[in-house]
């Protein structure tokens, strides 16, 4: 190929007189082209060239794709079933449409368990505990998925394990923090903290230090199913203070960070309003939560340039759920200036409030049919995107 | 609303008559226009757009500066008025690119890009991108030019990783 044929594709244009002449498209409109469509496409496309099947995969590609994330942004849900251990996913566009028709990503789990804490998921990947110290990250769009390495420092009895799954920009990597304790009786909590850089580092769980001294991570039931939340290369999660209950009315609930780069801990600025059960969501790369004022008067915390500013906002249906954590376990998060909500126990349409107009919609699930009527969990994340993220 | 009127002169010498607010639509004549560079009376020449081509883009201008307009003068429309709005121009774009040819389409999207318009960039890639994505690998590769330089071997390869894709 020609130096200046380089970075670009042709197509013919047929002229008047039966000549024809090439219409020459620079790469980067190709790349435009092609972030637009589907992950399935994309699959195929990946055998037209060596040159297409690398941009596909490429870090730019799926930053393109996640860039168009208007077009791309989906709802991801996954029942799990219990009877037989699996997990059938789906998902469905964000739209500004009273309805929206889920999609199945034929893609079954066997053997999963612990679905009951998550990690939201991260440039279309989802990551999945499969049993104490067995996890594994999947991409439900391209159907791949990988076992990651156990940590063989760990031994299996009494060990709790808090994961959360996040990228580090920088360096392009994707990192998994495991927060370890093993529940013995009589014995005092001692935590570890472990990072794993998938597919680096010789593919090991690294022990590290540097968590505030005077808390403790929250675990286990004090979390409302939620480990943490990755934000720009940054991980959060909550933490407490020694020694003290985390339902006690006077305790004061921590943010923590951890830079996935740099691999430091830090301390977020207190906010008395955040609980146990406030879910961290994600606006718009700013970390978020929401606390009940009162009744349907809800109160949306932004923290923006390390100082936090709330917002007042009525949520009609809120008056139904008369405990405090089920209307913060129902957030999933933002999208397109809306916060989006799934109601507790009840499943065929999430809610969504305008932050701006503060006004409220109802989007159904058209034509949808829970897979089966076994005993399932249905677990719900928003700012899902299929990408062609390869494992 | 301007009703200043600005000349566009096309590669093959066509000249179009615009309004200054449709054709600010485009960044590279809203800079020009900034920088007043533009004379009242010469036409402003586009060298790589074809009268056929920029005779589409203009009439993607007109109709979006009404729309544009529109937004501001009902700030408080109803979530259900603003839905059929939106529906409005997307039936509009739909009915706007069908019946174009694929080569056409490209023409546009260079011209687009050249003229740098954002809302039409993003039209025309996902018209094209709803075109090809059904389309198989070899139907692909007839369109863009594109040499296959897999061993047959390979290509099987990445076919089996993907199979559920060629379903």
């Amino acid at each position: 190929m020609k130096k200046e044929e380089q970075n670009r594709i042709s197509i013919h244009r047929k002229m008047e007189k039966e000549e024809e002449e090439r219409i020459w498209i620079h790469m980067d409109l190709v790349i435009e082209i092609l972030s637009r469509m589907p992950v399935k496409s994309l699959l195929k496309l990946k055998c037209l060239s060596k040159e297409f099947s690398r941009i596909i995969h490429s870090r730019n590609f799926v930053d393109s794709c996640l860039a168009c994330s208007s077009n791309r942004s989906r709802l991801l849900f996954y029942f799990h079933f219990y009877e037989d251990n699996t997990l059938v996913f789906f998902s469905a566009p964000h739209r500004l449409t009273c309805s929206i028709l889920p999609t199945r990503h034929d893609m079954t789990f066997r053997g999963v368990v612990g679905t009951s804490l998550r990690s939201p998921p991260v440039r279309g990947l989802i990551f999945c505990t499969f049993g104490p110290n067995q996890h594994v990250l999947c991409n439900p769009a391209t159907k791949h998925n990988i076992s990651l390495p156990q940590n063989q420092m760990l031994r299996k009895k009494g060990l709790v394990e808090l994961l959360i799954f996040g990228y580090d920009p920088i360096f392009d990597q994707f990192k998994v923090l495991c927060i370890s304790v093993y529940k013995i009786v009589k014995q005092p909590d001692q935590y570890q903290f472990w990072v794993l850089t998938v597919g680096k580092d010789g593919n090991i769980w690294r022990k590290i230090q540097g968590m505030p001294p005077h808390l403790v991570p929250a675990m286990r039931k004090h979390l409302c199913g939620q480990t943490g939340i990755c934000i720009n290369g940054v991980l959060y999660f909550k933490a407490c203070s020694k020694n003290q209950s985390y339902t006690h009315p006077g305790n004061t609930t921590h943010v923590v960070s951890f830079d996935l780069n740099s691999e430091e801990f830090s301390l977020i600025k207190t906010n008395s309003h955040l609980t146990w059960f406030s879910k961290l969501i994600d606006f718009q790369g700013k970390l978020a939560f929401l606390s009940r004022v009162k009744d349907c008067t809800i109160e949306f915390c932004l923290l923006e340039n390390k100082e936090w500013s709330s917002k007042v906002f009525h949520l009609p249906w809120a008056q139904k759920y008369s405990r405090l954590e089920q209307i913060s376990d129902s957030v999933l998060g933002i999208c397109d200036g809306e916060i989006i909500f799934v109601p507790p126990k009840e499943f065929g349409f999430t809610w969504h409030l305008s932050l701006e107009k503060k006004t409220t919609r109802k989007v159904d699930f058209h034509d949808f049919q829970i897979p089966s009527n076994r005993n399932h969990l249905v677990v719900f994340f928003s700012n899902y995107a299929d990408t062609t993220v390869s494992l | 609303m301007s009703s200043n009127m600005i000349m566009l002169k096309s590669s093959d010498g066509a000249s179009f008559e615009i309004e200054e607010a449709a054709a600010r639509k485009s960044k590279i004549i809203a800079n020009m226009i900034e920088v007043e560079c533009v004379d009242e009376d010469k036409a402003i020449p586009l060298q790589n757009v074809t009268g056929n081509i920029l005779a589409l883009v203009i009439e993607y201008c007109n109709k979006h500066i009404v729309d544009d307009d529109d937004d501001v003068a009902t700030e408080e429309a109803s979530e259900e008025e603003e839905e059929a709005k939106k529906k409005k121009v997307d039936d509009w774009e739909a009915e706007f690119m069908n019946s174009m040819s694929l080569e056409t389409m490209f023409e546009l999207l260079l011209a687009a890009n050249y003229l740098n318009i954002k809302s039409l960039i993003d039209l025309v890639c996902q018209t094209i991108a709803n075109n090809i994505k059904d389309k198989t690998p070899e139907e692909v590769r007839k369109i863009f030019s594109i040499e296959n330089d897999f061993t047959p071997e390979e290509e099987e390869e990445i076919r089996k990783e993907n199979a559920w894709a060629f379903g």
